[in-house]
């Protein structure tokens, strides 16, 4: 008789405990957020790591951070960590689309919600996509390099793009948008190839061939910046430099001090910082219960010499991730 | 035979077509379906091999292909090689175990795949899903293989389920084929079945069938059957000829026993019965039936009842009373006259007779056989004739039957009570002695005209009594022939009218007489008139008509009351019928209206003592109902024959107009009509009516009168005159008639036809190129009509072309001098629209100078009666000479009217009167003609 009594008593108290700190905010734990990204070794993410922590601090948040290294087994053995460690939330930028639709389907079996900042996914449920208006700011690079020829006084010729897959929407959003503003402007599209391995080797023999395919080429568009020096060598090599300008998508420290000194003409730069600000209010936002767009678009800075000198604070904190000590991402006027 | 046929016709008969057809197909579908599954075993069974071997080649590539991507720890892609491989093999499911994802998982295996559900699509596995697992443990085949690394280490499995939708699938369409190529197979084998079945067999029979159709009116058929190429059928239509040809012969050998006994039948048109006299069964004819309005079949069923039923009980009682002498042998022969109830419920005559022809051993009668006849008709007219003879007798108008020669043979009692003859006085004598002698014989021989060549003769005829009075009849006589045409008698028919004719008279009173004085009516007034009239005319007398009205009887009426006024009737009438000769008639017209007819007069004057007497017996006063009544007469009167035509009416109308004259005239008198002034006002009002007619159907024409310059030769003008081109008079000049209508307002409608016409053809000739100006006559009156300014300019306005300074008005002076302000603000008015006025006949007014002056005439036109004399007479040429000077002083033209020779133009124009008109330059002229005219005379001058 006595131990069922006593056995039921210990019951009684770890329910009655269970619904006390349930019941009673106050005395919780702090929320827990984590972020799961491919790669913190490549200055975009960890741009956009410092982002989210920034915003989830000071939203109060407790936040893990997950580098898979680019390794998809590393990148489910953190899904499966920071799943079982009991978070409230999930920050994504996944290795690849595909494997982001693996992890949104183990989020969901641990009912956590998944805010997904870049890359995308091909399936499965989330809050919200944040992702580069990579349209748009393709669409307003391309006006600047007319812009650049026409001073030059070039009136026609062909722009030759090095880009990313276009199997990729954010590659065919950003062919769309800069073959869209040449438009009637007299300049055409002299070919497209595709960047596999985003080698400095295969981004030197792409351009390299754009140049020897195209007479007229007048400028080559690089879709990403990691490899623009594969595209300035090619174009030294060819013996056309200063006849073929190069303009490109993404960021790199030393692109501020390019374009100054017209060696680029312009780059898209996307925001990474404020990306990951987004992502966290996004979270935020849906663990207050308030409705979130399903689709989160920010803007790409077209810089180009004329707006660098006034864009270059929002670029070297947004873009670089630099002078951030204890400042928040800058949104866009 | 017909009921053997129709025993083979019912039931319906089946189609030998339709059995082989459906045996066909039954034969057909047994043949398929076993075919059909034989042929679905081996091919399940190939199916299924198929199944494992595709299942076998698919977990094979899936295996190659998912290993990396298990190794990669890409499960997204190897779902997505699952999910297309799935689709691709419409596989029930694919199932792929990841033993190294489920180790990063904690978990032994995560398992994924691909399940089919049940609207065909995909879905992920969920191994949580109840529906799924069922899915996979209904599966039809498995196939699963192991997922081995390169260096043997088993990663995963990979399992293919299949259902049996495949298989089902392949069961459909083997079912599909097999019900298409045995409906394919049937059709064929019934094609070819009914071509062969038709020529063999249903042709032939088909033609039996046809022939055997063709049957005559006994059902027995009239054609022979063919011969048929197949011997079966051959057979049959053999052994049926030859049945045919028996029954045929029998058939003839009765049919010539039918006919024979049908046409005594017939011949005889009698009923047949015949009665099994122990049963009581019995066989009708036709006849027999028809007899009493029926037909067998409605007296269906027959039997002795069917007699006993029909027959009178009167006569039936009889029937059996003959019946049984008969069967006794009292009678040989049975025979009975009885009356039947027919259909319409009249009693028929039937003569019955038989005869029993078979006995029973017992010697009872048995069979008996007989016959009817209808002999109503012949009854019929034995009651007839019957009846004839109680008609004769006792009818209420006479009859008299002669024969052909006319001599009485006999008469009824009517006949002795209207002529007072008994038969025994009058037979045969002739009916002459009945003659009253008002009929001529012209009468008689008309009547017998009429009996002989129509048979009959009606009429009114007065005939004598034997006491001798005279009494009207009427007659109505009839031929009576025999069969033969011959005349066998005549047959008079005669009624008594004296009391119709009476009645007639009583009626005629009432028609033709005034109740109240007896005096005929208006009714016969005009009977009377009629002959009287006839009467004058043929002996050269006079008639005289008055038309009376009482003065003052209204006033009787009105104080004494009507009872007062009608007795005053009554007497006047017959006072003024006394005053009357005998051939005299009075009648009341009605009211206190009367008219006598006084016939044979010598003079008119003879009648004057006549309307005296009237005059005088009227106005005597009389004693009505204890008053004194004093009235008068007033009397018109006219008389018969006239100058012109009139007729009984048109009489009475003078009458009683001379009558109003009378009334008029003060009361108390007479007064005769005076058919002179009537005639003038007659002639007036057709004269008018003729000169109106004219106008309408155009009788009128225009004429031109030149006038000229005779200094300059030029032709300055025309006046239009107008002219009445009458059928039968000729041309008439406007003195002959335009006087009848001087004060009739047919005037103006003759004006305005002037004007109208005159300005058409001065257009016609402006348009030629001759502007010349043409004067009108214009009465005073016409220009003092309201509206006459508005009536010329709307002329004007109907010829734009034409300007109106071209019209001139010619004003006769002394017309326009009676009302000269009037008239002269009329010219004004017209002179400024631009037509100009001409003083006609200056001269013969009498013309002040204040006058002169104020005229806004241009133009004098001085009378032709000072140019006429001015030659001879000194006075004449003084005026002349001081129009001419005074014209001057005013400013006017002057134009002489009437020159007659070129004497007279040269003393004008030493006068200083330059323009002239007249015979001596030209007389009127068509207007057609004046345009050569004017070129002629321009060329002369």
């Amino acid at each position: 008789m006595t131990r069922p009594v006593v056995r039921s008593f210990w019951q009684s108290c770890v329910i009655a405990l269970v619904v006390f700190c349930v019941s009673s905010p106050s005395f919780a734990d702090p929320v827990r957020l984590a972020y799961l990204v491919s790669d913190l070794r490549i200055p975009f993410w960890n741009i956009m790591r410092g982002g989210i922590e920034a915003r989830a601090s000071a939203l109060g948040y407790e936040l893990s951070v997950f580098s898979a290294q680019n390794d998809t087994k590393r990148e489910l053995q953190n899904a499966v960590q920071a799943l079982s460690s009991g978070i409230d939330g999930l920050i994504l930028s996944p290795t690849n689309s595909s494997s982001a639709v693996t992890l949104l389907g183990l989020a969901e079996e641990a009912g956590v919600p998944v805010v997904i900042a870049d890359i995308g996914t091909e399936a499965g449920t989330y809050v919200s996509y944040i992702e580069s208006d990579n349209e748009q700011g393709a669409f307003e690079l391309g006006r600047i390099l007319v812009k650049t020829l026409n001073a030059r006084g070039w009136s026609e010729g062909g722009v030759g793009i090095v880009s990313i897959p276009q199997s990729r929407e954010n590659g065919r959003a950003r062919t769309r948008g800069f073959i869209q503003a040449l438009e009637g402007s007299g300049f055409d599209t002299a070919g497209i190839r595709q960047q596999v391995d985003f080698s400095y080797r295969e981004t030197y023999a792409l351009s390299r061939d754009l140049m020897a395919q195209h007479e007229r080429l007048r400028a080559i568009w690089l879709q990403g910046s990691d490899r623009y020096q594969g595209a300035l060598d090619a174009i030294r090599d060819a013996g056309r430099e200063g006849e073929v300008l190069l303009i490109c998508f993404d960021a790199e420290p030393e692109f501020i001090d390019m374009i100054r000194d017209g060696s680029l003409v312009a780059a898209g730069m996307q925001q990474p910082r404020l990306m990951g600000a987004k992502a966290v209010s996004a979270l935020d936002d849906h663990l207050k219960g308030r409705v979130v767009p399903e689709r989160q678009q920010v803007p790409v800075l077209a810089v180009s010499h004329d707006n660098l000198e006034q864009l270059l604070p929002r670029i070297r904190r947004n873009v670089l991730g630099l002078d951030v000590e204890g400042a928040d991402a800058v949104s866009q006027p | 035979m017909l009921k053997a046929l129709m025993q083979f016709r019912n039931p319906k008969p089946r189609s030998l077509v339709g059995s082989l057809a459906l045996l066909t197909a039954l034969s057909v579908a047994l043949v398929t379906s076993v075919y059909g599954v034989f042929s679905y075993q081996s091919q399940k069974h190939r199916i299924v091999s198929d199944m494992h071997t595709d299942a076998q080649a698919s977990l094979k590539s899936l295996s190659e292909n998912s290993l990396p991507f298990i190794e990669a720890y890409a499960p997204r892609e190897y779902e997505k090689l699952v999910q297309t491989e799935a689709r691709i093999n419409h596989y029930a499911a694919i199932i792929l175990e990841d033993f190294k994802m489920g180790e990063i998982l904690g978990r032994e295996r995560f398992v994924t795949g691909q399940v089919r559900r049940a609207d065909g699509d995909y879905a992920a596995y969920s191994e949580a899903d109840v529906a799924h697992r069922e899915s996979l443990e209904d599966s039809y085949l498995k196939e699963q293989v192991d997922l081995v690394q390169s260096d043997g280490e088993i990663v995963g499995t990979l399992t293919i389920y299949m259902d049996d939708a495949q298989i089902r699938q392949k069961l459909d369409e083997v079912l599909y084929n097999t019900l298409q190529s045995s409906l394919f197979l049937a059709a064929i084998l019934m094609a070819l079945l009914t071509v062969f079945s038709r020529r063999a067999v249903i042709r032939p029979l088909q033609q039996v069938a046809e022939i055997l159709k063709e049957r005559d009116e006994d059902g027995i058929p009239t054609g022979k059957l063919p011969r048929v190429e197949y011997r079966e059928i051959a057979a049959l239509t053999k052994i049926m000829n030859a049945m045919l040809e028996v029954i045929r012969h029998a058939r003839k050998v009765t049919e010539e026993e039918r006919i024979r006994l049908r046409a005594v039948l017939e011949g005889t048109h009698v009923g047949t019965w015949e009665w099994n006299v122990q049963t009581g069964a019995v066989v009708f004819n036709a006849r027999w039936a028809e007899i009493i309005g029926y037909t067998l079949e409605e007296l269906e069923p027959v039997s002795i009842e069917t007699w006993t039923r029909f027959c009178h009980p009167d006569d039936l009682k009889e029937s059996e009373r003959l019946l049984k002498a008969h069967f006794a042998g009292e009678a040989d022969y049975y025979r009975c006259e009885a009356r039947m109830r027919h259909k319409n419920g009249q009693w028929v005559w039937v003569l019955d007779r038989g005869r029993v022809s078979q006995r029973t051993a017992d010697g009872e009668p048995l069979m008996m056989y007989g016959t009817h006849q209808d002999i109503t008709a012949q009854k019929e007219t034995e009651s007839t004739l019957r009846q004839a003879a109680s008609v004769f007798e006792h009818v209420r108008e006479g009859i008299m039957i002669t024969d052909g020669n006319g001599l009485i043979q006999d008469v009824n009692a009517a006949f002795s009570r209207i002529t007072g003859y008994s038969i025994d006085e009058v037979r045969g004598c002739n009916p002459r002695l009945l003659k009253s002698g008002r009929q001529s014989d012209r009468f008689y021989a008309s009547m017998w005209q009429a009996l002989q060549s129509e048979g009959y003769w009606s009429g009114e005829i007065w005939n004598r009594r034997k006491g001798g009075e005279v009494y009207p009849e009427l007659l109505t006589i009839s031929a009576v022939h025999d069969a033969d045409g011959n005349l066998q008698s005549y047959v008079a028919l005669l009624a008594d009218i004296s009391r119709l004719k009476e009645h007639e008279r009583q009626l005629e009173q009432l028609a033709h007489y005034d109740s109240l004085t007896g005096l005929p009516n208006r009714l016969i007034l005009s009977d009377r008139m009629r002959k009287a009239m006839s009467q004058a005319q043929r002996r050269k007398e006079i008639l005289g008509v008055a038309f009376l009205d009482l003065d003052g009887f209204k006033s009787v009426n009105d104080q004494y009351g009507h009872d007062v006024g009608d007795q005053l009737l009554i007497v006047m009438a017959e006072r003024v019928s006394h005053t009357l000769r005998e051939s005299d008639t009075l009648v009341r017209l009605g009211g206190d209206e009367f008219v006598a007819l006084l016939p044979d007069l010598a003079d008119t004057d003879h009648c004057l003592a006549i309307l005296r007497r009237m005059l005088s017996a009227v106005s005597h006063p009389i004693h009505v109902s204890g008053y004194q009544v004093h009235v008068s007469a007033s009397i018109g009167v006219t008389f018969y024959p006239q100058s012109s035509e009139v007729d009984g009416d048109q009489l009475l109308r003078q009458a009683d107009q001379a009558m109003y004259e009378a009334k008029l005239a003060g009361k108390n008198r007479y007064h005769l009509f005076d058919t002179a002034r009537d005639r003038t006002l007659r002639d007036q009002h057709q004269r008018v009516e003729r000169i109106r007619q004219a106008l309408n159907d155009g009788e009128f024409r225009l004429y031109y009168q030149p006038k000229v310059n005779l200094r300059t030769g030029r032709v300055v003008g025309a006046e239009a005159l107008i002219r009445w081109q009458h059928p039968e008079d000729g041309l008439l000049l406007p003195g002959q008639f335009l006087p009848v209508v001087e004060n009739d307002p047919l005037m103006f409608d003759i004006g305005e036809w002037v004007l109208c016409s005159a300005l058409q053809r001065m257009d016609l000739w402006h348009q030629q190129g001759i502007d010349l100006v043409v004067s009108i006559n214009v009465s005073a009156i016409e220009l003092q009509m309201p509206g006459f300014v508005e009536q010329l300019r709307a002329a004007l306005n109907r010829f734009p072309d034409l300007d109106p300074s071209l019209l001139q008005l010619e004003v006769v002076e002394t017309s326009a001098l009676e009302n000269l302000r009037q008239v002269s603000q009329v010219m004004h008015d017209c002179l400024e629209i631009g037509v100009s006025f001409a003083i006609d006949d200056f001269g013969t007014g009498y013309s002040s100078l204040a006058y002169l002056k104020g005229l806004p005439a241009q133009e004098l036109k001085i009378d032709q009666s000072f140019v006429r004399e001015m030659l001879h007479d000194p006075e004449d040429l003084a005026i002349l000479r001081g129009i001419v000077g005074l014209a001057g002083a005013f400013g006017k033209r002057v134009i002489a009217e009437g020159m007659e020779s070129q004497e007279h133009g040269s003393a004008l124009l030493a006068l200083g009167c330059e323009l002239a008109q007249g015979f001596g330059i030209a007389h009127p002229m068509p207007e057609d003609q004046l345009p050569d005219w004017i070129n002629q005379y321009h060329q002369r001058h």
